[in-house]
């Protein structure tokens, strides 16, 4: 082939390679296999083991009033089927609370064959303990309590599972581990997951947005993006808060569509910015069409209902403050002190291996308060550097920021003090405390003499890619090599 | 006797007089009393006694609300009820509770309970016919009996999904077997908070369909099924024979999208069931669609052949075309 020369350029020679997909490269699926399997079995098996911490703790765990109502709207999944019908209207009940742990729920009861009515609505002007609710039909049998307290059980493990993979994801299998561990064993959840409420399904909703949002920083495809819409509206199906977190999602679209402006950014990178923020920026319409279309309540009138929905929750946690005495969150300062007395005291998991050692190795340590918050916030330092040192682009700071923001939702809109609302804290927490055992891991591991030997990048394994030289430009070397008909693998020179 | 020990003179004809008085009243007094049992013959009671003329609703004073007049409820009991009344007004549902002593039979005690909510006003505003009172009338003679009288006005009930035939239910089933053992306080607990039940934590009935909402509820179907057959038509079709889709495919899918959207905005102001579920499904599609092609396109391989050929010859001879001539 004659060489071909521009005016004043060097003389090229046209053609020289040929790039086509290599038939004997195996498929990403299949070069990760190992891994993939690996995970999958790490991820099960944490399932199941918080799967049967949650269900051994069915019997005990007090019953709590609040399950009478998640229990009562078991039928909401069966109405679904009539979404203009009475069950869809505008009242009480469909304002109270968006509908996403009632249809758990009511799933629960249909799998395990149960009544999809177990009981009338728990009136708590009566309060608590009063015996009219019980006589009105307000309890439900304890077959049907156990039944929903299983399906809350089983949630709470997948939301376990999926914390093992959101550390996973920012660190190791190590960081993921410890995460699944932390949460599978602390009080909190396991005390949540054998109750038949919604808080686990908020949990999982959560951990799956800030699985899916990783993935989509990863792949900032379309695909991901509605995926990553559909779980924001998920999530605040379940409780209004990740409705919020759209909202950040938007901010850091904006940030990367106009950082340019700021900061000298190169074209590529700026198209890069583009393509992601525009994905970021329309997240919450998604979202909130996926909320509308999840809640038939909603259809008739998407905004003025879900005005309802949000201000009924703030009044009725503002009226939570002030019935139960001594509940009432007033400020910020208050907020982290209740913070702490809620889940730095007898809610440790580091009380909780005190515990246990005590018990079974005859040591005498005694409680540490705020020994997990403190670690925590250690934890903290390591995920903030992680992020700083990933990059604005990258899959782990959108991660962090989804984890920081979600985290500032529940403290600047605590109003009142139920043990529940911590349980998003805690699965935040040790996920940043994951990421710091991870992060230590890595850093020991490429310190000691396990580290593997590093290696050139095999090109065309990592982008299965097949580049030919062509024939009278490969060295001889290779052309040997080809003759031989030892390898079907061409190695690109 | 005083018109005996007046003048002689004049004492006859005062004492016509008053003999004439005295017989006027007497006979006013039995002409009133022949007409009331003659115009209510209910009035009397069922075992023939005549009913005591204590009908007359007293003046509405203090907390209204629950009136116990014998004091048969604890003060416990009273707090309770007085709560829960006070719940229903918060609902919508202006209610009293008036317990009394009296021998009234149920007809006379219904009247009573009528005539209460009529005179004390017992309504949201003025007109608005939508009171309840309930008067449980415990026999003077039977104590250990009583009669409970509901009278709600035309616009009281539905509330939530409590009909009057759900309460006549309720009220045969769980308060009235209490009430008529005289078990009050139970069987005006079961009444009060039944009724709060449903007010509260009951569905409304949905709205009958207006003719604006019924043209839609007609047109919503046919306009679902349509945007599904279009969306399979736009976007499915090239979809599958377009290999490089560009810009028309966008604003096919844009208008796709916008389509299905408008079916399913059709299908929800007309409260069409099944036409929303297929706009749902047509909207999942496009979804999958839209996913599946962007997703393609993503992972489309770049060109297979990099050339790297002059500009100039470029656009003029295909290079492959141009080697084969000149190899030739």
């Amino acid at each position: 082939m004659p060489d071909r020369q521009l005016p004043g350029t060097l003389p090229i020679r046209t053609n020289p390679v040929h790039i086509r997909r290599a038939s004997n490269v195996l498929p990403w699926w299949r070069q990760r296999m190992p891994m993939l399997l690996l995970d999958l079995l790490v991820g099960i098996a944490l399932f199941a083991m918080s799967f049967s911490i949650n269900l051994g703790h069915i019997e005990t765990t007090g019953f709590h009033p609040d399950e009478t109502r998640w229990l009562n709207r078991a039928y909401y999944i069966e109405d679904l089927t009539d979404p203009y019908g009475s069950t869809w209207q505008d009242y009480y009940l469909t304002r109270g609370q968006p509908p996403l742990g009632s249809y758990v729920i009511g799933l629960g009861q249909w799998v395990q064959g149960k009544s999809m009515h177990p009981n009338l609505v728990w009136d708590f002007y009566y309060g608590g303990s009063s015996n009219w609710n019980t006589i009105a039909g307000a309890m439900p049998s304890h077959e049907n309590l156990m039944a929903g307290r299983r399906t809350s059980a089983f949630v709470g493990g997948l939301a376990v599972m999926v914390a093992y993979f959101i550390s996973r994801k920012l660190t190791n299998i190590g960081g993921g581990i410890v995460t699944a561990l932390c949460i599978a064993f602390h009080r909190l959840n396991w005390g949540i997951g054998s109750q038949a409420l919604s808080d686990q399904t908020l949990l999982l909703t959560l951990g799956l947005i800030v699985l899916v949002g990783f993935q989509f920083m990863k792949r900032p495809n379309w695909p991901w993006a509605i995926t990553l819409g559909v779980m924001f509206g998920l999530g605040g199906a379940a409780k209004l808060s990740p409705l919020v977190l759209s909202g950040v999602a938007t901010g850091m679209g904006c940030i990367l569509l106009f950082r340019w402006l700021l900061v000298p950014v190169p074209l590529s990178q700026r198209l890069k910015d583009r393509s992601t923020g525009i994905k970021l920026v329309v997240q919450p319409f998604i979202a909130f069409a996926t909320f509308v279309l999840v809640y038939p309540y909603l259809w008739v009138e998407p905004l003025r209902r879900s005005w309802y929905l949000y201000d009924f929750r703030i009044r009725e946690m503002a009226s939570q403050g002030a019935t139960f005495e001594g509940t009432k969150v007033n400020g910020i300062v208050d907020t982290f002190s209740r913070i702490t007395s809620q889940i730095g005291t007898s809610r440790q998991i580091s009380y909780q291996l005190m515990e246990w050692m005590n018990e079974h190795l005859g040591t005498n340590f005694s409680m540490i308060k705020g020994l997990d918050l403190a670690i925590g916030s250690v934890a903290i330092l390591f995920v903030v550097m992680l992020a700083l040192k990933s990059g604005l682009r990258s899959p782990h700071f959108f991660t962090i920021v989804l984890l920081g923001a979600e985290a500032g939702i529940i403290i600047y809109g605590l109003r009142s003090d139920f043990y529940r609302y911590y349980l998003p804290l805690v699965l935040i927490m040790f996920i940043c405390v994951g990421v710091m055992v991870g992060m230590i891991l890595e850093w020991l591991v490429s310190k000691s003499s396990w580290a593997p030997p590093k290696r050139p990048i095999d090109i065309t394994r990592q982008s299965g890619l097949f580049i030919r030289v062509a024939r009278r430009h490969r060295p001889a070397r290779i052309r040997r090599h080809a003759r031989s008909g030892k390898s079907r693998q061409p190695t690109l020179v | 006797m005083v018109l005996a020990q007046s003048h002689r003179s004049s004492s006859r004809i005062r004492t016509i007089l008053n003999v004439a008085l005295l017989l006027s009243l007497a006979l006013a007094i039995l002409t009133h009393t022949t007409t009331t049992s003659a115009q209510d013959p209910s009035t009397s009671n069922q075992d023939g006694t005549p009913a005591p003329i204590i009908n007359t609703v007293p003046p509405k004073s203090g907390n209204f609300k629950v009136t116990d007049s014998p004091g048969i409820l604890t003060e416990e009991q009273y707090k309770r009820f007085d709560f829960d009344i006070w719940r229903m007004w918060e609902d919508g549902l202006p209610a009293a509770i008036f317990i009394r002593y009296s021998n009234d039979a149920n007809q006379a005690s219904q009247d009573f309970a009528d005539a209460l909510r009529d005179q004390w006003d017992i309504e949201s505003s003025p007109g608005a016919d939508d009171g309840l009172v309930m008067v449980v009338t415990i026999r003077e003679r039977f104590p250990q009996t009583a009669i409970l009288s509901l009278s709600y006005g035309e616009n009281a009930f539905p509330q939530g999904q409590m009909t009057i035939p759900v309460l006549n239910d309720i009220l045969e089933r769980e308060v009235l077997p209490r009430i008529r053992t005289g078990n009050v306080n139970d069987g005006l607990t079961y009444a009060v908070r039944r009724i709060l039940y449903y007010a509260e934590y009951t569905a409304p009935f949905p709205a009958p369909l207006t003719r604006g909402q019924e043209t839609l509820h007609s047109l919503a179907l046919p306009v679902s099924l349509i945007a599904g057959l279009l969306l399979l038509a736009l976007v499915a079709l090239p979809t599958r024979f377009l290999p490089h889709p560009g810009k028309n495919q966008w604003l096919m899918f844009a208008g796709a999208g916008f389509l299905v959207v408008f079916a399913f905005m059709l299908a929800a102001a007309g409260r069409n069931a099944a036409a929303s579920g297929v706009a749902l499904i047509d909207l999942v599609l496009a979804l999958v669609l839209f996913a599946s092609t962007t997703w393609r396109n993503n992972r489309r391989f770049p060109p297979k052949r990099i050339r790297i050929t002059r500009r100039a010859v470029r656009g003029r001879v295909h290079p492959y075309r141009s080697r084969r001539m000149r190899s030739a």
